[in-house]
């Protein structure tokens, strides 16, 4: 017995940081041995305890989430009208049961529990809403994201709880107190009313915030020894067994976890079922609790049902807003950027069309991956400016692209940086792209070609810092040789798209008037191997009032002597 | 005033025009000094960019193009060779730095907005530009090509840009020229000949009258920091 506490002494001593495992603690250690002992309890395997003593949990329990997580309204819907009293249902008919009740409801008396009629009874005026259980895992599922930039081992516990084991991240977030700061701060910007504590078990520490009033000091219990009192003075129902169990431990006289702490396990293994006793050991971290780490989908959807139909564009706003908030949190904890995202406006449904709903879709890619919430709300406010919308909008979705890692951000050598630069390149063709669409700004490239129309190709424009030198000298030596080359033919400045013909006057070319010829003929043959032939002889003639344009004389076998303006230059 | 001739009364010439140079200097942003034709020496926080000819070079003030406003250039068709105008200066910065900002002008766009045509790529490599370095943004209306030369003037990412936008009201262009200040541009827009009875808000205006025998006489409408005038044959290389 004296080397298992021993064992646990120095079990406890690994987390110097946390746990001075200094005299105040062995009292406490012997207390709880001296409780085993009494109770004759099996001696726990001792690695496990180590195992457990490794990790710190914290638990967030989501009283209110059934009601939080349904769709909230707008400020500006908000302040019609004074809002009615809200509860959230479950169940049907006369099994309709109460399953959270807001401020106002809860002042009126209606509690968790009630019967939907009794509830009425109580308020006749009363909202009230249907349970999502969908929607409740989609919040828990944000919260796991969110919680992700604190602890890569996060843990769901529906309908209500979370888990994250925070041992291993607290020297870099700067503490408890600091990391409990920061993870009140996001949940109450989800808008959640949350309960927590911190414990070196997974049940121990739901247990806790089960039983602990949501906004209080969080419990935190980074010792061993005072786990087991934490523990005891909590009411057997937030363990969550079932109620027929717990009826049974209360006629045993058994209303809190140290009543039944006090009992035997072997007894109690053998009267309520293995399966409770395991619990309690894993509670107390004799025995190692696998929890399943959650994976989290890499690629962020959304969907943000409006409170109130949005028949104006400007009211879409802070939904917009909302959403790609979120999207930016997504891509924050993996430092990540997305190449675009798709925002689908969903529409009421006209009279005809009751089954699927119409849609707006408005997709924006960007040049270079881009996370701000502020950067893609400032193009797509670009787009939703110039939307008229068919019909009021009722719902929000947000669905982002390929999600790629950015580069870590460096300081460089002041005055060196180009980084902004570029960011202004990026932002420009972002914005231009937004509004104007994407087929709307375009590169040109060359193409070694003798054909004119297929001596060039629109291209992606390029955003980047600064050319290579090498290329600077390629264009360079292409400029010397440009100069030796005085030989090369010009070409004009605009091509036609399509060649224009060009009216014959007396055996002449027309265009507004006489052409006078400068330069030719050049003649171009090629293309015989793709359909696209041609053989012309190009001209550089001049009008007469000084306008230069490039002309051809067709010499293949349709229309052979024929004449065509193909270019202008300007 | 009376106190300051008197003083200066009795002293040489020389002298005299020394103090009011002082003077001029110490008050230089708020006055623009106009010297006679070809021989401006300030050029109002304007930075310039020669224009590969030197007949022009010697009659603008700055000796260039001026950077960072609004230039606007008549011309009563398109192709008389306005275009053609641009790219000595435009090739001059291909390779060089601009002096306007610390950014290497090559690592610049240079924007063509609501083109009449496509912008020919060979025929730029001709002229000695970078192709890689065009920006080729396409609109529906002129409207909106006003705002995306906005936008592209005021970025920064530009070197210069080149805008069809016609019809543009006198606001319209006012925006465009604070934009090419603000983004430190050459901002050059293209405009029907008829436009030239309606006052604009451009630091240059330029009528471009092409030659019968080639070449172009260009008629300074407007010359912030020197006055309106000719210059005949002004692509001569001599």
């Amino acid at each position: 017995m004296r080397s298992a506490t021993a064992e646990a002494l120095s079990a406890s001593s690994l987390l110097p940081a946390l746990e001075p495992p200094a005299s105040p603690l062995a009292p406490a250690i012997a207390d709880g041995r001296n409780l085993f002992c009494d109770t004759r309890m099996a001696v726990p395997p001792v690695p496990a305890v180590r195992a457990a003593a490794r990790h710190l949990w914290l638990a967030v329990h989501l009283p209110q989430l059934a009601l939080e997580c349904l769709p909230r309204p707008l400020p500006a819907a908000a302040s019609r009208s004074t809002p009615l009293p809200q509860v959230v249902v479950s169940g049907e008919g006369a099994q309709c049961e109460v399953v959270a009740v807001d401020t106002a409801a809860l002042g009126l008396g209606i509690r968790q529990g009630h019967g939907l009629n009794a509830a009425y009874a109580l308020c006749p005026l009363l909202e009230v809403l249907p349970r999502d259980l969908d929607r409740e895992l989609q919040m828990l599922q944000t919260l796991a994201r969110l919680a992700t930039q604190y602890t890569p081992w996060v843990s769901l516990e529906p309908p209500d709880g979370l888990l994250l084991e925070v041992r291993g991240s607290l020297r870099l977030l700067g503490g408890t107190r600091a990391l409990l700061a920061r993870w009140r701060q996001d949940l109450a910007q989800q808008g959640l009313t949350a309960a927590l504590a911190l414990t070196p078990t997974p049940w121990s520490a739901l247990w806790a915030a089960r039983a602990a009033t949501p906004g209080a000091a969080v419990r935190v219990i980074t010792e061993w020894g005072a786990l087991a009192a934490a523990l005891s003075g909590l009411p057997l129902a937030v363990t969550r067994w079932p109620e027929s169990l717990r009826d049974r431990l209360a006629e045993a006289g058994a209303r809190q976890v140290g009543d039944i702490l006090r009992l035997p396990r072997d007894g109690l293994a053998r009267r309520y079922g293995p399966a409770m006793a395991q619990m309690l050991e894993q509670a107390l971290g004799q025995r190692p609790t696998p929890r399943a780490r959650t994976v989290l989908p890499e690629r962020f959807v959304t969907t943000f049902e409006l409170e109130a139909e949005a028949t104006d564009v400007a009211h879409l706003q802070p939904a917009v807003d909302h959403v790609l908030h979120a999207l930016e949190t997504f891509l924050r904890v993996r430092t990540a950027g997305v190449h675009g995202v798709v925002l689908q406006l969903r529409h009421r449904p006209g009279p005809q069309e009751s089954v699927s709903p119409a849609l707006t879709t408005l997709a924006l890619s960007l040049v270079a991956p881009g996370a701000s919430a502020m950067r893609l709300g400032a193009l797509l406010r670009e787009r939703l400016e110039r939307l008229v919308l068919v019909a009021p909008v009722r719902a929000l979705r947000l669905r982002s692209g390929v999600v790629v890692p950015l580069p870590a951000a460096t300081d460089a050598v002041p005055g060196t940086s180009n980084l902004t630069e570029v960011g202004a390149a990026a932002a420009l063709l972002d914005r231009l792209r937004a509004r104007l669409g994407a087929g709307a700004v375009q590169g040109v490239c060359l193409v070694p070609e003798h054909r004119p129309e297929a001596a060039w190709r629109r291209a992606v424009p390029t955003v980047r810092a600064t050319p290579s030198m090498r290329a600077a000298k390629a264009s360079n030596s292409r400029r010397s040789s440009g100069m030796a080359q005085t030989t090369t033919p010009m070409r004009p400045l605009w091509l036609l798209p399509v060649p224009e013909r060009l009216r014959v006057c007396h055996g002449q070319p027309w265009h507004a008037g006489l052409l006078t010829a400068e330069q030719g003929p050049e003649r171009i043959e090629s293309g015989w191997w793709d359909g696209a032939e041609v053989q012309r002889d190009y001209y550089v003639v001049r009008q007469e009032d000084g306008v230069r344009l490039w002309i051809f004389r067709e010499r293949g076998e349709v229309a052979p002597g024929s004449w065509w303006l193909h270019g202008v230059f300007g | 005033m009376s106190a300051g001739a008197s003083r200066f009364s009795g002293a040489p010439p020389a002298v005299r025009t020394q103090a009011l140079s002082t003077l001029l200097e110490q008050a230089s942003g708020a006055v623009w000094r106009v010297g006679p034709q070809g021989s401006v020496s300030a050029a109002f926080g304007a930075t310039h960019l020669p224009t590969g000819f030197p007949r022009l070079d010697t009659v603008l003030p700055g000796g260039g193009w001026p950077v960072g406003t609004l230039i606007e250039v008549l011309t009563a068709r398109a192709g008389v060779g306005e275009v053609s105008l641009w790219l000595p200066a435009l090739q001059h910065w291909s390779v060089g730095v601009s002096a306007a900002t610390t950014v290497p002008a090559h690592s610049r766009w240079v924007a063509w907005v609501r083109p009449p045509y496509v912008p020919y790529g060979p025929a730029l490599a001709q002229a000695g530009l970078r192709v890689e370095q065009m920006l080729w943004v396409a609109t529906e209306g002129p409207a909106e090509a006003l705002w995306a030369a906005e936008q592209v003037l005021r970025s920064g990412a530009c070197a210069a840009a080149f805008v069809w936008a016609h019809p543009a009201d006198d606001r319209a262009l006012r925006r465009l020229k604070l934009a090419a200040a603000q983004g430190q541009s050459l901002g050059v827009v293209f405009r029907p000949l008829a436009q030239a009875a309606v006052a604009s808000p451009a630091s240059l205006r330029l009528v471009l009258h092409p030659r019968p025998a080639g070449g172009l006489d260009i008629e300074m409408l407007k010359c912030q920091g020197s006055y309106p005038g000719w210059v005949r044959d002004a692509l001569r290389h001599c």
